[in-house]
């Protein structure tokens, strides 16, 4: 490389992260931006390198990035200093991006198993087996024998083609995707709360907040440019509080207040407990909750003397009991949450991750409704996401077994109606039961009722919990994997894998956390045979014998098209979100009704045009998406997890994620530099646990629950609170799942990954 | 050749102590503490192992490091 090469790059990279901190001068130096934003979305250099407007691949949280290409290849990432969210900043994740597009692993053409061993195959021969396979199984055994499986991280226009094709075209409602998996109690939460999905606010809250409630989030390392949002905020404003209810010690402790390290399961008690001193220290607001709050015990109305009464058991001393954290401790967080002036609480999976998750999220949302700490800066309660598109192609585009683009729901009749309609289909095409969730649906593989499954963007075969129940099931099954790399724990099982286009390679779009939806460019041709997801699916709906309704599709754009359709009118309209606009603009917060509209910061009040004005007059919040325009408090029971600690089993066993992995490693695990970060499985032992087991620092240890034994590394860390052990669930070579519980919760059908019992033994 | 930036971000008060910890890192050049606890760094690497775990590093070694988050990366041939 020559000097004026290197010093070009230099200089580039001292702009990137100028501007990522909105500095536009170092060391006295004026630093100028040589970039210049094109119509497209593109940004283009002096040089030969061309800057792309993208979405980061991985998380939920939608930063922007820009992906370089030179000569056709991708050359670098930078933090897309424009976007709103990440404002220039990445994470050690998405600093890797354009590694994992040149992978060594890339599947470069179709493959078909014969003889036991997946052989390469033409297109048109993998096309036509899939169109015929999945048309025979139809007609012996119906349509409900066949199911999709899709992704969090598929672009709305790929999920969109999905649903159309199987629940409308073939006739099955087993259409679901892992998103189930994470956020599927979220969506419970929110629509039995709020009667709609979706947060209330955005991320512009956290930079008006001045007391953050992290539960069951560790969010320096699951999101750290949120993480970093939250930090600005409190050195901005120091009197900004921080505090953490998870079991273990992480590194979003460097920036808490207050850390309740609760016993994993119980802290349904805490957060009731909370409730009950916000009301009994009179922090609560009664005006707000005369307007805009109902109360139910979940099956009948109640009222609000009736919900205090049921409060009445939940002192601080009985949650201290239960959860083993410190009652003044309780008492502390009800206090800094109420008398905060703004507050905002976020979770992950260790809420969502559980038996008990829907409820969990209502005890959150019910804090915030008493208080009224909600829709107005710096107040809500915000659920974070995992995958970059859960929100936008899943819970958005009706991804999930009982759902229907556009926040509709299969059970409702007129719901059906309207979709058929935009799909061109008879209005009874789409079966009015829902299908199966995602652990039934895997259950119907392993019994063989379920014959024949696409699935497509995700890796079941690592990331479903009680793994050792389902693969033997998803290797007999006329299984078709639609994926970007091989092998993967899934498509080593396969009858027919697809190679498929990867991020750079295709258009689309997607919605993250904050309900904003971002469009991505094509900058990259894809390898090999490799094709778009989207076209795939249409080439086998024609193959099927629906392509009247498919093969219209001209672009990505032509599919977002008709998607806009289904939101028009609802309270997740995207209208006004079109691809000349998003090509443009760093995404949009739904509701965006029309092209003028410039989206929505706050849900449910003034300056939400879906606002229905004359029923909302003179209340500070309408939730027009319940019957009255009132949001509900839930009186909900400390339910404990589904399989607490035993004589036998002494040991909670609570499985998560780390900085440097994703997932199942699908696509961090092609890069040599994350690898080498983060090398081998291990699991976090309390360092009292283990000088009584006698365990030290890296040595083997065999963790064993009622469904598998592991031998893992132990890392003998004051993380877990004691009595927990963590593992991390992903390295394909040491398959965490096959310990974790597939039962799930009630309503929302999430497995509780987060906690089973385990026993320890030196191995 | 990689040359990629990051921001490290550090306690209030941290940034000067933590910018000589740093300058003492192989390959790795400060650029100035802007806004009282943002440091500018590049790393200039002939190979891409000597990027390896440095996040990792930064985060956990340095006590007064809030967090590491990258801004450029590039790796050019030429």
């Amino acid at each position: 490389m020559s000097i004026n090469r290197r010093e070009f790059l230099k200089r580039s990279a001292l702009v990137a992260a100028a501007a990522a901190i909105g500095v536009d001068s170092i060391l006295g130096n004026t630093i100028k931006t040589i970039d210049k934003t094109g119509e497209a979305g593109t940004l283009q250099t002096k040089g030969s390198v061309a800057w792309h407007k993208s979405v980061c691949r991985l998380c939920g949280v939608g930063c922007g990035v820009m992906l370089g290409v030179k000569d056709g290849k991708p050359f670098g990432i930078k933090g897309d200093s424009e976007n709103t969210i990440n404002k220039g900043l990445l994470c050690v994740k998405g600093f890797y991006l354009h590694k994992m597009i040149t992978a060594k692993n890339r599947l470069l053409y179709p493959m078909i198993r014969k003889n036991g061993k997946l052989e390469r195959a033409s297109w048109e021969e993998a096309l036509n087996l899939v169109a015929s396979k999945f048309k025979e199984i139809k007609e012996k055994h119906g349509p409900d024998a066949l199911a999709f499986y899709g992704s969090g991280q598929a672009e709305t226009e790929e999920t969109y083609i999905a649903n159309k094709l199987f629940k409308g075209h073939i006739g099955t409602n087993n259409v679901e995707g892992n998103p189930r998996l994470c956020m599927a109690s979220a969506v419970g939460g929110y629509t039995t709360t709020f009667g709609a999905d979706e947060p209330v606010g955005t991320y512009d809250d956290i930079d008006h907040s001045d007391l953050f409630l992290l539960i069951g989030s560790n969010t320096a390392e699951a999101h750290p440019v949120i993480y970093d949002r939250i930090v600005s905020r409190k050195k901005k404003n120091p009197a900004t509080k921080v505090i953490i209810i998870d079991p273990r010690k992480t590194p979003t402790n460097k920036i808490a207040d207050l850390h309740l390290q609760v016993i994993p399961g119980y802290d349904l008690a805490i957060m009731n407990a909370i409730a009950k001193i916000l009301i009994d220290e009179n922090l609560v607001d009664e005006q707000f909750i005369k307007e805009s709050v109902n109360f139910s015990d979940g099956t009948n109305p109640i009222t609000y003397d009736d919900y205090k009464k049921f409060l009445g058991k939940f002192t601080p001393e009985y949650a201290a009991e239960k959860s083993g954290v410190d009652a003044k401790d309780i008492i502390k967080a009800a206090r800094m949450f109420g008398e905060s002036q703004a507050a905002m609480t976020m979770w992950t999976m260790g809420v969502n991750q559980r038996v008990a998750g829907v409820f969990l999220n209502n005890l959150i949302h019910n804090i915030h409704l008493l208080t009224g700490k909600l829709g107005k800066p710096g107040s809500d309660s915000f659920s974070l996401t995992g995958q970059p598109n859960a929100c936008g192609g899943v819970r958005e585009g009706g991804g999930l077994s009982h759902l229907l683009p556009g926040h509709r729901v299969i059970a409702n009749e007129q719901h059906r109606k309207e979709i058929a309609a935009i799909w061109n289909v008879p209005p009874d095409a789409i079966k009015p039961e829902p299908g199966k969730h995602t652990m039934a649906m895997f259950d119907a593989v392993a019994k063989g009722e379920i014959k024949g499954i696409y699935i497509m963007c995700t890796n079941p075969a690592q990331s479903l919990p009680n793994l050792n129940k389902y693969l033997k099931g998803m290797e007999d099954a006329f299984m078709v994997v639609a994926e970007s790399f091989h092998p993967t724990e899934t498509s080593k099982l396969a009858h027919v894998v697809l190679p498929a286009s990867f991020w750079g390679e295709k258009e689309g779009v997607y919605g993250c956390t904050e309900r904003r939806s971002q469009h991505m460019v094509k900058a990259l041709n894809p390898p090999g045979e490799a094709k778009w997801d989207a076209d795939i699916l249409i080439e086998i709906a024609t193959r099927m014998g629906y392509g009247k309704n498919f093969e219209h599709y001209t672009s990505a754009e032509s599919i977002w098209n008709e998607y806009l359709k289904t939101t028009k009118g609802k309270d997740m309209d995207l209208t006004g979100a079109t691809y000349a606009r998003l090509r443009k603009l760093r995404g949009l917060t739904w509701p965006v009704p029309n092209e003028n509209h410039p989206g929505t910061w706050h849900r449910f009040t003034e300056g939400d045009p879906m606002l229905p004005k004359e029923k909302a007059a003179g209340k500070r919040m309408y939730f027009y998406t319940k019957p009255d325009g009132k949001a509900v408090v839930f009186a909900r029971p400390d339910k404990g997890p589904e399989e607490p600690v035993s004589a036998e089993y002494p040991y909670v066993l609570t499985t998560g994620r780390i900085l440097e992995q994703w997932h199942t490693m699908t696509m961090t695990g092609q890069v040599p530099e994350l690898l080498r970060a983060a090398p081998k499985p291990y699991a976090e032992i309390n360092p009292e646990d283990a000088k009584k087991l006698g365990v030290s620092n890296k040595e083997l240890i065999k963790v064993t629950t009622k469904r598998g034994s592991l031998k893992v590394e132990a890392r003998v860390i004051d993380r877990p609170r004691k009595g927990t052990i963590f593992m991390p669930f992903h390295w394909p070579e040491s398959l965490t799942n096959i310990l974790t519980i597939d039962a799930v919760d009630a309503g929302s059908k999430e497995p509780e990954f987060k906690i089973c019992a385990a026993k320890i033994e030196r191995a | 050749m990689i040359i990629a930036s990051m921001i490290v971000k550090t306690m209030l008060g941290k940034a000067e102590e933590v910018t000589l910890k740093l300058n003492k890192l192989p390959n790795i050049s400060t650029h100035g503490i802007y806004k009282e606890d943002n440091i500018i760094v590049v790393i200039e690497a002939e190979k891409e192992e000597e990027l390896e775990s440095f996040a990792k590093y930064m985060s956990s070694e340095i006590n007064d490091v809030l967090g590491v988050y990258p801004t450029f990366i590039s790796a050019d041939s030429e």
